[in-house]
């Protein structure tokens, strides 16, 4: 029933990134209840991983056994070509790809009868992208882009149309903690886009990060202070009548940037605006907890979150109540979709 | 001429090919005597190693015995096919490698590396960075072909991709003592996001290194190779050089073609 309502919400999509917050978190499930909803309605499916699933166990803890991926009769994947061999089935090489992993390089094929296959995709966005896009050339309807560990970057709408996030008790041994982390994780996808159309002028012409003063002038603002870490001086850049409002970064936000921006502001409103979600980078603090602090962190792009999956058991620790941490998820997410795709084995 | 091996089916080599001897060491917590080197010859037939003899044996302390055995070992591995389906590199010495980036790349490779996030184990990337490197195989510091910039410790992985691409790295070197902690692995997996949000990730190669670090680890990291227990700075430097003159040759013939 579940995994029927997750493909409805995929339905209309193309590209579709599985993303974890951590490992052990369900991503492979996901994966597997949603290839087989796809093939129910005879859509053609592409699947590529930025890092590596399918395996028979865990590769942190071998204890762990992982459900097996049963590509669809006919779908496309993109693999580390000695994975697809290994794999012993009939396969169509479609293209060889550019992109070497540490299983060897990748290459899309298409499998004429299906079956188990280990997915290796290049790990990159650039390589993501490209090989989502020569799927969907060679007649997948849509492609799936699984995520390995708690990794974003394939969450960004340069690589995804929609993202699936899969949360569990693997995040932490304390329910509290599983439903603050994911909570704080889904602000980060949720990140309002600016609303001052100077912000996407200043974007669409630069070269790397700017500020941007309460009097309208755009300055540079140099990498070594937005990746410098802690100490780095902003004062300067956001001190007095004409300091900064908004920053716009053209790579990543970091904690520490975040945290000296809002020392130096000193209370005042600034926005640090990021060119999508998978560029935020907060540890310490969330996305809400800045906003309270009159530090604003939005984007230029939104994400688009479907759905969230649950998964409450962590093999060999520990196990929720699933009704539970569903509904207390619901609760402070009320917009969103949440399910759990078991039974689960522990 | 010297024998050639039948590389389907390879077998341990001790005096002369397809012998299968092998040496195996251990001890046992049972007292130095006649009964001790009895008790190491049954544990070796469960084993699998048929004609097993032990060569040497010492007391180690009360209650416990030190063995050295021989035996032979039946089986046989497939190399041939291993080869065909696994990843594989075939390492290049010093000199090679020297080599190779002077007549391929033309230039010296920028190679940056720190053990990052709160890891103080900077034992590894030491060792395959400074001049003195391991086991008298010299750092990459040490070659021609290679300008080694070494950050040390407990480096913050923004720091680490800023000073990447200040010094236009190649390649981004980082050891992490791997856990079955989430803690380790976000470490890692942190420095590769922020790579492809500063947008260098398909330009340098990410490497990691560490006790638990195995290709396979490595991939859903995300990073471009792993490297583990047995690494020698001539290990990490064949798949530098390698990888990119790879990649080079791709590049252009991607630009040709297109």
């Amino acid at each position: 029933m579940s995994a029927d309502h997750l493909a409805d919400l995929v339905a209309e999509a193309q590209r579709v990134a599985v993303i974890g917050l951590a490992k052990n978190t369900g991503k492979t499930r996901t994966l597997v209840a949603l290839l087989a909803e796809l093939h129910r309605r005879d859509r053609t499916v592409g699947l590529t991983s930025v890092g590596r699933d399918g395996e028979a166990t865990d590769v942190v803890d071998p204890r762990i056994t992982k459900p097996r991926i049963p590509l669809p009769p006919g779908g496309l994947v993109a693999t580390a070509e000695p994975l697809l061999r290994a794999a012993g089935l009939p396969y169509e090489v479609v293209s060889r790809t550019g992109y070497s992993t540490p299983l060897g390089r990748t290459m899309i094929a298409r499998l004429p009868a299906g079956g188990a296959v280990e997915v290796a995709g290049p790990s990159s966005n650039q390589g993501t992208a490209e090989v989502t896009a020569a799927m969907r050339r060679h007649g997948a309807d849509i492609v799936l882009v699984d995520g390995a560990i708690n990794r974003r970057a394939a969450s960004s709408p340069a690589v995804a149309d929609l993202v699936l996030l899969a949360t569990g008790a693997a995040l932490h041994t304390e329910f509290e903690q599983v439903v603050e982390q994911t909570v704080a994780a889904v602000e980060v996808f949720a990140l309002p886009c600016s609303g001052d159309p100077a912000v996407y002028d200043a974007a669409a012409t630069m070269t790397g990060s700017v500020a941007i003063t309460g009097s309208g002038a755009v300055v540079p603002v140099d990498r070594a202070l937005t990746l410098g870490g802690a100490g780095a001086d902003l004062s300067r850049l956001l001190a007095g009548p004409d300091g900064a409002q908004h920053v716009v970064l053209s790579g990543a936000l970091c904690e520490a940037f975040a945290e000296e921006t809002r020392r130096a502001a000193r209370g005042r409103k600034v926005s640090l605006v990021v060119t999508d979600s998978s560029k935020v980078f907060l540890a310490q603090r969330t996305s809400d907890w800045y906003r309270r602090q009159n530090v604003s962190i939005e984007v230029l792009k939104p994400t688009v979150l479907a759905a969230v999956t649950v998964n409450p058991v962590m093999p060999f620790s520990h196990r929720f109540d699933s009704v539970a941490l569903r509904t207390e998820l619901s609760a402070r997410l009320p917009n969103l979709y949440f399910c759990d795709l078991g039974p689960h084995v522990d | 001429m010297r024998e050639t091996a039948d590389l389907s089916a390879v077998r341990p080599y001790g005096d002369h090919l397809n012998d299968g001897l092998v040496q195996v060491t251990f001890t046992l917590p049972v007292p130095y005597g006649l009964a001790a080197r009895h008790a190491a010859l049954e544990l070796a037939r469960t084993m699998r190693l048929t004609e097993p003899e032990v060569v040497h044996y010492q007391r180690l302390c009360d209650g416990y015995t030190y063995f050295v055995v021989i035996g032979q070992c039946r089986q046989s591995v497939d190399f041939a096919t291993l080869r065909e389906g696994a990843f594989d590199i075939q390492y290049l010495t010093e000199p090679e490698i020297d080599r190779l980036i002077e007549e391929q790349i033309g230039r010296r490779v920028v190679v940056i590396g720190a053990s990052t996030g709160t890891d103080t184990h900077s034992v590894g990337i030491d060792a395959m960075l400074n001049l003195k490197g391991l086991d008298g195989r010299h750092g990459l510091e040490a070659y021609h072909g290679f300008e080694v910039h070494n950050l040390g410790s407990q480096v913050p992985n923004a720091r680490l991709v800023e000073q990447a691409i200040a010094v236009n790295a190649d390649a981004i070197l980082v050891s992490q003592t791997v856990t079955q902690q989430n803690l380790h692995l976000h470490n890692l997996t942190e420095l590769v996001e922020i790579a492809e949000a500063e947008g260098i990730r398909d330009r340098t190669l990410l490497i990691c290194g560490g006790p638990r670090v195995s290709h396979e680890l490595a991939k859903e990291l995300g990073f471009d190779a792993g490297f583990s227990k047995g690494t020698y700075p001539d290990h990490v430097g064949t798949y530098i050089a390698k990888e990119m003159v790879a990649r080079r040759a791709i590049a252009s013939t991607t630009a040709t073609a297109g």
